[in-house]
């Protein structure tokens, strides 16, 4: 009785003493996904980048113009504690310090080593408006889920213009306009115009395709306020009012007389 | 005739009562009555047949009654080489110490079948030699060590002390091991604990076959008779 007892046993530990070996795929967890947010009312933004790179390695994550929400594949240097992203929007770069515990560890012979990357943070040299850690663990390759939230702050000079039936535009001036605004192609429905903020009126011009012109004027009241501790204080305009005297189009209706982030229609105008 | 009347009440009368007092048949019951030492001949065999490990252990238990008071210490060193010119390697001490209950209290041959429990401790070191080429960040050629670092456990026992001839003694032990926690690894997460084994498993199980050499120092007391059936 006691010999089969013991073989019994013997054969059952054997059994479970064999061990599975570990798959040797996507062993490190060294990749991030971002999102943009707005501050505002913190839904997704979406933004326009032109490239996207780090810094010690020539990899670019992005070459071309590309509208984004968020970005789910950064991947993080897994030899060091801390990887430095650049965003780059046209000639405006902004960039993403990450720091992070980075530890490597033996899996198998067959499948050597992988680095198990852990208390994810952001570091100071971060150019973006606010940034959220909301993942702590980055993940896996192909795996899903968000790690960085990436705000910007409300802007609060940009107006939002609906005309009652379709425009041929060709381009829009203001003197505080670094540069004409231009259109080709389809007919516009709506555009959003950035107000003066340094000034408490703005003057704006609308150039048509068949050679005429119509000209809104807009007065509104300027104040700084601090909407968000992160953003600091910001230039507010509000009290938004047509000046009937310059402007020249049929009619302007006023839908908000305040400005929303994102713009929603201010005015509705008729040609 | 009175006086073999008067010699017979006197029989009768000092003739002893009744023992009445039960006799204490297990007396020092619960003092040990040996200490019995062996060895791990799984981790003999194992150190001279595979490459990648080399390491012995001793165990030891002493008897209180039923109850046996257990302890294990032993060294563990394994090495490991990957395709890729990567090299691990970690060495280390280790010592369990627990208790385990016999279950075969009327074995003529004190034979044991026990239940235990043990707690595990590791003092090692260990090194990662890691040669690698990431796509995005390029190659890389680092050392990774983690110097006398911890490691606790827990562990459930199991198994058979059979005697085999005289003094001689084998027996298995099969242990559930779990809640493993190791302290003071920074730049490497441990692969391999000694005397536990892998750290990517939550739990692990573990065999031994030892033989062992008992030395008695007082005699065992005699097996409880067999109780009779009314």
């Amino acid at each position: 009785m006691v010999k089969k007892t013991g073989w019994f046993i013997f054969f059952v530990a054997m059994a479970a003493a064999c061990l599975e070996e570990p798959e040797c795929f996507s062993l490190n967890n060294n990749f991030v996904g971002i999102v943009f947010k707005k501050m505002s009312n913190n839904t997704r933004d979406t933004v326009a980048f032109t490239g996207i790179g780090a810094d010690g390695t020539d990899y670019a994550w992005l070459t071309e113009l590309t509208y984004m929400t968020g970005y789910d594949t950064l991947r993080l240097n897994y030899f060091n504690d801390s990887t430095v992203f650049h965003f780059r929007i046209e000639d405006v770069v902004y960039e993403l310090h990450l720091n992070y515990t980075a530890q490597a560890q033996f899996v198998s012979e067959d499948c050597g080593q992988r680095y198990v990357l852990s208390n994810l943070s952001v570091g100071k040299g971060t150019t973006f408006d606010s940034v959220r850690v909301v993942g702590a663990v980055p993940k896996k390759k192909q795996s899903t889920g968000t790690n960085i939230e990436i705000y910007r702050c409300p802007i609060t000079n940009v107006i939002k213009l609906a005309f009652v039936s379709p425009v041929p535009l060709s381009q829009i001036t203001a003197d505080y306009f670094p540069a004409a605004m231009t259109f080709t192609g389809d007919d516009q429905s709506s555009v959003y115009i950035p107000l003066d903020p340094a000034a408490e009126t703005s003057t704006i011009t609308f150039d048509l395709t068949d050679g005429t012109s119509k000209t809104l004027k807009l007065d509104y009241t300027n104040e700084v306020d601090t909407l968000f501790n992160a953003c600091g204080p910001q230039v507010v305009l509000s009290d938004l009012k047509v000046d009937t005297v310059v402007t020249n189009f049929t009619n302007v209706a006023v839908a908000r007389a305040s400005i929303q982030d994102p713009p929603l229609t201010n005015f509705a105008i008729t040609f | 005739m009175i006086l073999t009347t008067a010699f017979t009440a006197a029989a009768q009368q000092t003739k002893p009562a009744a023992d009445t007092v039960k006799r204490d048949t297990v007396k020092n019951r619960y003092l040990p009555t040996g200490i019995r030492i062996g060895t791990d001949v799984l981790a003999l065999v194992k150190s001279n047949v595979q490459n990648d490990f080399q390491g012995w252990e001793v165990n030891a238990d002493v008897d209180f009654y039923r109850y046996f008071l257990a302890v294990d210490y032993g060294t563990w060193a394994r090495t490991y080489f990957t395709d890729t010119s990567a090299s691990y390697s970690n060495d280390g001490k280790y010592w369990r110490v627990g208790a385990d209950v016999n279950f075969l209290t009327k074995d003529v041959d004190r034979n044991m079948f026990f239940i235990g429990m043990r707690y595990g401790h590791a003092t090692f070191s260990e090194n990662l030699r890691v040669v690698d080429v990431d796509p995005v960040w390029g190659p890389a050629l680092r050392n990774y060590s983690n110097v006398d670092i911890t490691a606790r456990w827990y562990e459930l026992t199991t198994g058979l002390r059979v005697k085999i001839w005289q003094m001689i003694w084998m027996g298995y032990t099969a242990r559930f091991k779990f809640g493993l926690k190791s302290q003071g690894a920074s730049e490497m997460l441990p692969h391999d604990v000694p005397g536990y084994g892998r750290t990517d498993k939550e739990s692990y199980w573990g065999f031994n076959y030892q033989i062992f050499i008992r030395l008695p120092f007082r005699k065992m007391p005699p097996l409880p008779p067999p109780r009779r059936k009314k």
